[in-house]
């Protein structure tokens, strides 16, 4: 009994779940044609149209400066995605490389690259951030390095543990039985049944640090202002929510839902991959 | 003229000695069933040999056609496992990477030794086909999920032996198939040996797998060896109270049906 409904919940993808892939598709999709399906320029700053209600010719309104706010937003996920995207790639090579050397080096290297990652850990990105605004100067390049810096720690232990774990198996040591070197076992043997773990982690990901960026953005120290990021373009109309809150609703919305959609399919993967966790829902 | 020549093998865990001064030899093409209860240090007597337990430290000497193997060093022990010892594990379950296509399997103790691809993969087919697995071309790409076990531990055995080797460790290889594969994996395994004339250590706890298999037998207890003898003669003529004991234990077709078997306190009380 109890297998069959496992199988048929495995076929079918649960509602929510479906409609979360959708909008990860949509946004992923908007991320890359969204400049050329934007209606309007969205850096044209036009006075005569400034924080027009949401209507049939600016169907999200236009912020202060009367640029078309579905426009940037269409434009901005670009930013946004491809900043997060960089993030996730830069952490997750340190983590599979630093973390692979913690699991198969040895005490003493496993004890140095932990202590440091301890210490990487303890720092919140955003006071790093700051720190290397201030030494970088402001800018999406320098929001894209702090949250690195403080991001990688985690895919490091992840990885670590991942390693250690497979290291353990039968398979390992059969072939080291066989007279497999140390780097053919790694890269072969070990890395391959490890790294699917990736997936789920790299997925909820996307939600978390996409909300640092856009914060980041919020704050002054990410993207800058005029440039249509999602965080940025919150930053530029909080001074006038009272006569223009589209401005700052829709880009809001735009980052909730996103990250909503992100994380509830990196749920959905890492329950697929874990039988145990499938039984209890 | 003796391959394998264990003398005075002492393997401890820490402060904990689990084998206590093991002598054993294997000949060249011969085949020895090293026999035992659970605990009872055959398996890490035999994996001694390859040294894949890092955590086990061992004393005594293990030597290879006359090459010391206990203190060797690290590349000197890389040239011996797979290629002049190779290793069959109980679960070809757990032995075989999942990720990795069973031919990719087969052939990498080839390929890490430098044969060509196309000439390994050539060899990985006939052997896979001499092993019984039907259609072996086809089924060369395909993953370990996609065979039973059985076929799964004939898989296992073509990656032990493709290399040539001279002695086979072979550690419970038929424990986790059911009765009637069991058979034939051994069978296959004997057939295969005698072909290459290659020497083989099977581990078991089963006497019955012994009987029609090995030509000598070491009988092990609690770390030590009580008894090692011909096959036919350990089953005519068991000296040690413990092998009496086992062959007691032994179910067979024609003893009187009313008489019980040994149980394992019996034994403990006889061999003390």
């Amino acid at each position: 009994m109890s297998t069959s409904v496992a199988t048929r919940k495995r076929r079918r993808i649960p509602l929510v779940d479906r409609i979360a892939l959708i909008i990860c598709g949509l946004v992923l999709a908007i991320a890359v044609i969204g400049p050329w399906i934007a209606p309007h320029d969205p850096y044209a700053v036009n006075l005569s149209q400034r924080l027009l209600g949401p209507g049939p010719e600016h169907w999200l309104g236009t912020d202060i400066n009367g640029r078309d706010v579905l426009s940037r937003i269409l434009t901005g996920a670009r930013t946004t995605l491809l900043a997060t995207a960089v993030v996730l790639a830069v952490t997750v090579v340190i983590g599979v490389v630093v973390g692979t050397l913690a699991a198969v080096g040895g005490r003493v290297v496993d004890e140095i690259i932990m202590r440091i990652t301890d210490v990487g850990l303890a720092v919140p990105s955003i006071v790093l951030a700051l720190g290397f605004a201030v030494a970088l100067g402001p800018g999406i390049g320098s929001a894209i390095i702090a949250v690195s810096v403080s991001w990688w720690p985690g895919y490091v232990r992840l990885i670590r543990t991942v390693v250690r774990e497979t290291m353990q198996s039968e398979f390992v040591e059969s072939a080291v039985a066989l007279g497999v070197g140390r780097r053919r076992l790694i890269l072969r043997h070990v890395l391959p049944n490890s790294l699917d773990i990736l997936y789920v982690q790299v997925t909820l990901d996307v939600a978390a640090v996409m909300l640092v960026i856009s914060g980041l953005s919020f704050i002054g120290v990410g993207a800058q202002v005029p440039s249509a990021e999602w965080g940025a373009m919150i930053a530029a109309a909080a001074d006038n929510v009272t006569s223009g809150w589209w401005a700052l609703v829709f880009p809001g919305l735009a980052i909730a839902i996103t990250a909503i959609a992100f994380s509830l399919v990196g749920d959905w993967l890492r329950v697929l991959r874990d039988p145990t966790l499938k039984q209890e829902n | 003229m003796t391959l394998l020549e264990i003398r005075d093998l002492k393997v401890s865990y820490g402060e904990r000695e689990v084998v206590h001064g093991v002598n054993l030899s294997v000949g060249a093409g011969c085949r020895t069933a090293l026999v035992g209860e659970s605990g009872s240090g055959k398996s890490v007597t035999a994996r001694a040999v390859l040294q894949l337990d890092v955590a086990a430290s061992l004393s005594g000497s293990v030597s290879l056609k006359g090459q010391e193997l206990v203190g060797a060093k690290a590349s000197e022990l890389r040239s011996v496992r797979g290629s002049r010892v190779g290793l069959v594990f109980q679960d070809p379950l757990t032995s075989l990477n999942p990720v990795m296509t069973i031919g990719w399997q087969i052939m990498q103790p080839l390929v890490i030794r430098g044969v060509k691809k196309k000439e390994a993969r050539e060899r990985g087919i006939a052997l896979l086909a001499r092993l019984g697995v039907k259609d072996a071309s086809r089924r060369f790409d395909d993953y370990p999920h996609q065979f039973s076990g059985g076929m799964r531990q004939r898989v296992v055995i073509a990656i032990a032996v493709i290399a040539e080797p001279e002695l086979l460790i072979a550690d419970e290889p038929t424990t986790a198939l059911d009765v009637r594969v069991q058979a034939q994996v051994l069978d296959l395994l004997h057939e295969v040996a005698v072909e290459r004339g290659m020497a083989v250590l099977l581990i078991t706890h089963d006497l019955g797998v012994v009987a029609g298999f090995a030509d000598d037998v070491v009988v092990m207890r609690h770390g030590r060896i009580v008894e090692t003898a011909p096959v036919a003669q350990l089953f005519a003529d068991p000296q040690h109270p413990y092998t009496k004991g086992l062959l007691g234990a032994v179910p067979r077709l024609d003893r009187d049906p009313a008489q019980r078997l040994v149980s394992v306190e019996e034994i403990e009380a006889v061999a003390g």
